[in-house]
């Protein structure tokens, strides 16, 4: 405790703050006053509030009520920007180095001001805060090329790149190696002998006493606590660690969960009780030197082995990022291996996917609850019975048995304590600790005999991490077998037998958990081999900030059945009406009348025969939809439509008049029906397989393919389905009475009907059936969807074959119901126009009808009032884009003001995100 | 005869190259500021129509290629601040808003075109060579690379420029940042919301730039849809050269290559119909995507809107 601050001011203050969220006061009345050349440790459990007052601090969120005070002054903090002017540096608990940048252009983010980088001003600065820090750090290596400690150097050098007052720390020794902790300790000794402010915030209270001069303890928001300086330094350690203890859980000391708590938070290590080696246990998962392939984004492992017995917890330890997620899925089967082989109980599973190494007794408990543990959308039960789907006796014959899905899901919540107001909750509604608790429910039911545990209790309240705990001792003592992966080296230490340690995707030793010193042996394992580990990614984790979220949703279910109803169809017809509007503006501006016109409008699409050519044209129109809805729901893009209605059309009309005279007229359209679907569907297989192999984009791929697809249908047309006497280059007119026979007293063909039918049968395939809960699942997530067992590649692929022949049949149906011969260039543009019914209908086929019914009279009366009026067609086009910009807009205030559902499925918004683990903003 | 046939071929060609390649590199040079701070522009296609039929009306009516240019550049400047207004500053879902801005931008300009040309279909002539002394007399390529207006030596320039940029500068660096890791640019005080207008600003600009250049150079008029896709190709040229200017000129000179290649099919005897002509681009570039499927990249945070906080 060096300096005194008698005479001093506070450097920073921080004044009566009070942040409140929804349904949470995250900082009540705070006060603090930070003074130079001390440092102040904040002390408290995850939730308390430590993280939005560091967020207040750097500018990131706004108080409620109170201020800061700045060396006097009280000073705004608007934005991130002005901390950085007012000398406030943080460094965040996860990294935020881009790790594809170097170290030197990681810093010279931080140069708002000037326009060309200054390269050497820049590495001078990094000498002179290097020296101050003492350590050295190469400018030109790449930040993902760093150690984490090293890592965490360059984060200090670079919150204190353009002079720093304070300097903020959050939780920086949660990932550190023992040897890492000591050396950041010398550094912030150094920092706080030139003069700096530093928070340093911990829930370790080791640590809290070995760096701090001053503590001040959150809880619920509120100080509860507080030791300044003069007192600390007459404390010891033990009762420094009794006050806090007290203050952190004071009240409730009788509470048997408490005092754990104030165990786990103490941060001693325990060992295990009664350690006994379980040589005698069988092995019952055995890895030999497997090694998977390396990705972008992630470590791969290389020639792990290792044994795991019965009724043993084997530990995994390591810096986060070095290989644990490639571990674990390799195990479950979400990952293949390149090499090596995997056996359960003796048997060979190296080549078996997750669904069977599930039957045989493998869990995996995933450290990504929220985007890849659950689907949040979907109820509690359905989550719980995520890895049941299609399985008696929850479904029989592909139906769902809801009163077995109930009954389970009941005992599951009543066992597992799993806090919700009913099975029927959405589980994204739960708090982390329950999501948890879903998931453990879920994976240790049926049967387990092996369970990979993946960061089991990150992030969570300490209440729920001995729960967690409890659940997986159990588990053992039942004679299960656990792999335990975790960064938490006291958890480690605590829980397992023997603890292997991971080190760039190697295993680079085995520490017999045996009480004595077991930690430090670990973190020279640790360090030893590196220097040079790759960087940490950045997990998403199921903290405070996103345990926030529920509420909103909470309060739209408050709402009532018929509300929410109009809620939506307002929110659906309201683009539309808007659109029509705008259109009526623009219509007026190049001299039509848009009354007059809409009324024309109308009038050619329903009266007279009108409403007949409207019912026609629904039909292509439809079956479009219809496809595009199937791979809409699963978050992928089918752009490819015009390509595949065209190949389709082509292929139905060039072969109908030969097969139409040798074969029996139903056979003869059954065959051209079918062709015509397997054509365009096999024009998807490039972008679905490139899509499903190499997460390709589908969007462009899909386009190109369309692209190349109407050059192949022009050739087709003027090469052999040319028509023989016309220099027109055009297939041969069908006659009449070769095409769909028509309704009786209509003229209206079968082709209706028959996409009518389709439709429907698509509707009822993806709501009713265990396949179309399947898509909705990796519609959501594509990571729960292979952790749950879901074949991915080939659900892509499915799927993007039944788009293809549903948009194939509608060229097939248009052609030889009502064409009856297309020309070279002829394109209808069917999916372009129909998209954004296809959202308004948020994807849901029946929904769409009304919206396909609705266009269907808008085009057909169109095509014929512009032409009365001198008006090309395409303006039609600035109509459909002017529905999907008011649709994005009501979307847009809808979530602004929490209006009812959005069109759009939330993973959709993300489909750009390939490779990274995080799902889109909560 | 026979060699001033080859030459006269040659010059052809070149300038064929030339004519394919400078809108695909110009339009794949916004896109590639754009992506490269985390924000994809699939409306490249409208913008560049729109451009390009603004740039035409304007060289027809003030007669003077320049004011084209600068007109079809100042539309799709336009076009790119409706984009960031929607995608950028309210959060709009990036490719429904991509998709509307292309239909949009398809519909007006054929009904306009259709209402003010159609019955005289003008054509433009050509704009001033700028004849490089010494280099204009080197066989095939002096009438060729050496003879070309001013505007190709500019779109030139431009592709050094944006290099230079992104590479070394702040603003650049902000740039990649934006794209790469939203919340650490927040964090080191830029603003990714400003970072990523500026950059969907200029996507705009050079969309609009590189539909005038078609438009006015290449083509010499505007028809409607005359852009035909070259709006996606730029988004694969974009994935392709993943954020490395030179490989954008790289991958618009194949793709010039190959539009030369069908107009220099049709000076031979070799007959080809236009339909594989016109598809040939596409079956080249999605070759190289399959042949370069691994290789195709884009920023983590492409596509996502950035909320400050969430995570």
């Amino acid at each position: 405790m060096s300096s005194t601050r008698d005479s001093a001011a506070p450097v920073v203050a921080v004044r009566h703050i009070t942040k409140r969220f929804p349904g949470v006061v995250a900082n009540s009345d705070v006060s603090l006053d930070l003074y130079a050349g001390i440092v102040h440790c904040l002390l408290g459990e995850n939730g308390a509030g430590k993280s939005t007052l560091i967020g207040i601090l750097a500018g990131m969120q706004q108080p409620d009520e109170g201020w800061i005070e700045i060396d006097g002054v009280r000073t705004a903090i608007p934005n991130p920007r002005t901390a950085v002017d007012q000398g406030v540096g943080v460094v965040y608990q996860h990294s935020t180095l881009i790790p594809t940048m170097t170290v030197l252009e990681n810093l010279m983010l931080g140069d708002t001001d000037r326009f060309r980088q200054d390269r050497k001003g820049a590495l001078t600065r990094l000498e002179e805060i290097s020296e101050l820090l003492g350590s050295s750090i190469d400018p030109d290596s790449r930040a993902e090329a760093l150690g984490l400690g090293q890592q965490q150097q360059v984060e200090i050098a670079k919150a204190m790149w353009r002079g720093s007052r304070l300097l903020i720390l959050d939780e920086p020794t949660s990932m550190l190696t023992p040897q890492a902790v000591a050396k950041l300790q010398d550094t912030v000794a150094r920092l706080k002998d030139d003069g700096l402010a530093v928070i340093f915030i911990t829930h370790k209270l080791r640590e809290a006493y070995a760096m701090g001069d001053e503590i001040s303890v959150l809880r619920r928001g509120v100080v509860v606590h507080r030791i300044n300086q003069a007192e600390l330094a007459g404390l010891d350690e033990q009762s420094t660690r009794v006050r806090i203890l007290t203050a952190m859980f004071g009240g409730e000391s009788g509470d048997e969960a408490a005092s754990e708590a104030a165990v786990l938070l103490a941060g001693e290590p325990q060992g295990r009780a009664a350690y006994a080696p379980h040589v005698g246990g069988p092995v019952v998962l055995s890895v030999s030197s497997a090694s998977t392939m390396g990705t972008t984004s992630d470590t791969p492992i290389d020639a792990i082995s290792l044994d795991l017995r019965a009724g043993e917890i084997l530990g995994v330890a390591g810096i986060d990022g070095h290989g644990q997620s490639a571990l674990a899925e390799a195990i479950a089967g979400q990952r293949g291996l390149a090499s090596g082989r995997i056996e359960l109980s003796g048997q060979d599973v190296t080549g078996q996917g997750v669904r069977s190494r599930q039957k045989m007794g493998l869990r995996y408990v995933t450290d990504d609850r929220l985007h890849e543990g659950i689907v949040g959308s979907l109820s509690v039960a359905l989550n719980l019975m995520l890895k049941q789907i299609g399985s008696a006796p929850y479904w029989r014959g592909g139906r769902i048995q809801r009163a077995q899905v109930t009954a389970e899901a009941e005992r599951l919540v009543q066992d597992y304590e799993i806090r919700t107001p009913s099975t029927t909750t959405r589980a994204g509604t739960l708090s982390g600790g329950n999501i948890q608790k879903l998931l453990l429910a879920r994976e240790l039911s049926h049967g387990p005999k092996v369970v990979v545990f993946h960061k089991p209790t990150y992030g969570l309240d300490l209440r729920t991490v001995g729960r967690v705990r409890d659940l997986i001792r159990g588990f053992v003592s039942d004679g299960g077998a656990a792999l335990l992966i975790s960064t938490d080296l006291d958890e480690l230490v605590e829980m397992s037998d023997r603890i292997v340690v991971l080190s760039r995707g190697q295993l680079v030793g085995e520490v017999v958990n045996d009480g004595a010193n077991t930690a430090e042996r670990i973190g020279v394992l640790m360090t030893a081999s590196t220097t040079q580990g790759p960087e940490a990614l950045d997990h998403e984790i199921a903290g405070p900030l996103t345990e926030l979220e529920p509420s909103a949703t909470r309060a739209q279910a408050a709402r009532g059945t018929g509300g929410r109803i109009l809620d939506a169809l307002v929110r659906s017809l309201l683009p539309v009406i808007l659109a029509l509007v705008a259109g009526g503006v623009l219509l007026k501006a190049i001299g039509v009348d848009p009354l007059a016109f809409y009324g024309e409008v109308a009038n050619y699409g329903i009266i007279g025969n009108g409403w007949q050519r409207s019912l026609i044209l629904m039909a292509p129109l439809l079956l479009v939809a219809t496809g595009l809805i199937v791979v809409f729901r699963a978050n992928l893009w089918n752009l490819g439509y015009e390509g595949q209605y065209l190949l389709g059309a082509v292929v139905a009309v060039g072969f109908a008049p030969t097969l139409t005279t040798a074969l029996p007229l139903w056979l003869a359209f059954l065959v051209l029906a079918l062709g015509a679907s397997l054509v365009a569907a096999s024009w998807t297989i490039v972008p679905a397989v490139l899509k499903a192999r190499y997460g390709t984009n589908e969007i462009i791929t899909t386009l190109m393919m369309s692209f190349i697809a109407i050059g192949v249908v022009n050739l087709l047309i003027r090469g052999p389905f040319h028509a023989d006497k016309l220099t027109v280059p055009q297939t041969q007119l069908l006659e009449a009475e070769r095409m769909l026979p028509h309704l009786p007293g209509t003229k209206i063909h079968v082709g209706f009907l028959v996409a009518i039918v389709v439709a429907v049968g698509i509707h009822l395939l993806l709501t009713r059936t265990s396949f179309g809960l399947r898509v909705d699942i990796f519609g959501a997530s594509p990571r729960t969807a292979l952790h749950v067992g879901i074949d991915v590649p080939w659900m892509i692929v499915v799927l993007f074959l039944i788009s293809g022949a549903l948009i194939g049949l509608a060229g097939a149906v248009d052609t030889l119901g009502l064409w009856g011969y297309i020309r070279a260039n002829w394109n209808p543009a069917y999916g372009a126009a129909i998209m954004p019914f296809v959202f308004l209908g948020r994807l849901n086929v029946l929904a769409t009808m009304p919206f396909v019914a609705f266009y269907a009279v808008l085009a057909t009366g169109w095509a014929i009032a512009s032409q009365d009026v001198g008006l090309p067609v395409d303006f039609l086009l600035v109509i459909i884009a002017l529905i999907l910009l008011f649709m994005t807009l009501i979307e847009f205030f809808g979530t602004r003001r929490d209006l009812g559902e959005s069109y759009i499925p939330r993973g959709l918004r993300n489909a750009w995100r390939r490779g990274s683990r995080s799902g889109s903003p909560a | 005869m026979s060699a001033m046939l080859t030459q006269q071929f040659a010059v052809v060609f070149i300038v064929a190259v030339i004519a394919g390649s400078i809108p695909l590199m110009l339009a794949s040079l916004g896109e590639t500021v754009g992506e490269q701070s985390g924000v994809l522009n699939l409306g490249i296609e409208g913008m560049m129509l729109i451009g390009g039929y603004v740039a035409f009306a304007v060289t027809l009516a003030s007669g003077s290629f320049w004011w084209g240019m600068l007109a079809g550049g100042i539309a799709g400047l336009a076009c790119g601040a409706l984009f960031a207004l929607l995608s950028v500053w309210m959060g709009l879902n990036q490719i429904v808003v991509g998709i509307a801005i292309t239909l949009a931008g398809e519909g007006i300009t054929s009904v306009l075109y259709d209402k003010e040309y159609s019955d005289t279909s003008p054509r433009l002539g050509l704009p001033d060579a700028l004849s490089i002394p010494l280099l204009s007399k080197i066989p095939a390529f002096g009438e060729s690379v050496f003879s070309q207006s001013a505007f190709f030596w500019m779109a030139l320039a431009a592709a050094g420029v944006v290099a230079w940029w992104l590479s070394s500068t702040n603003p650049g660096l902000r740039n990649r940042a934006a794209g790469q890791m939203p919340a650490s640019l927040d964090a080191a005080g830029g603003s990714v919301l400003r970072t990523r207008s500026w950059a969907v600003l200029a996507g705009g600009l050079f969309a609009g730039l590189g539909g005038a250049y078609l438009a006015l150079i290449s083509t010499g008029a505007f028809t409607p849809f005359m852009t035909n896709g070259v709006g996606y190709i730029a988004i694969i040229v974009t994935m392709l050269s993943r954020g490395r200017i030179r490989w954008v000129l790289v991958v618009s000179g194949v793709y010039g290559l190959t539009i030369a290649l069908g107009t220099a099919m049709q000076l031979t005897t070799i007959s080809l119909p236009t339909d594989v002509i016109q598809m040939f681009p596409f079956i080249v570039v999605m070759a190289m995507l399959v042949i370069y499927a691994r290789g195709s990249y884009v920023p983590p945070a492409l596509g996502t809107p950035y909320v400050r906080g969430a995570r």
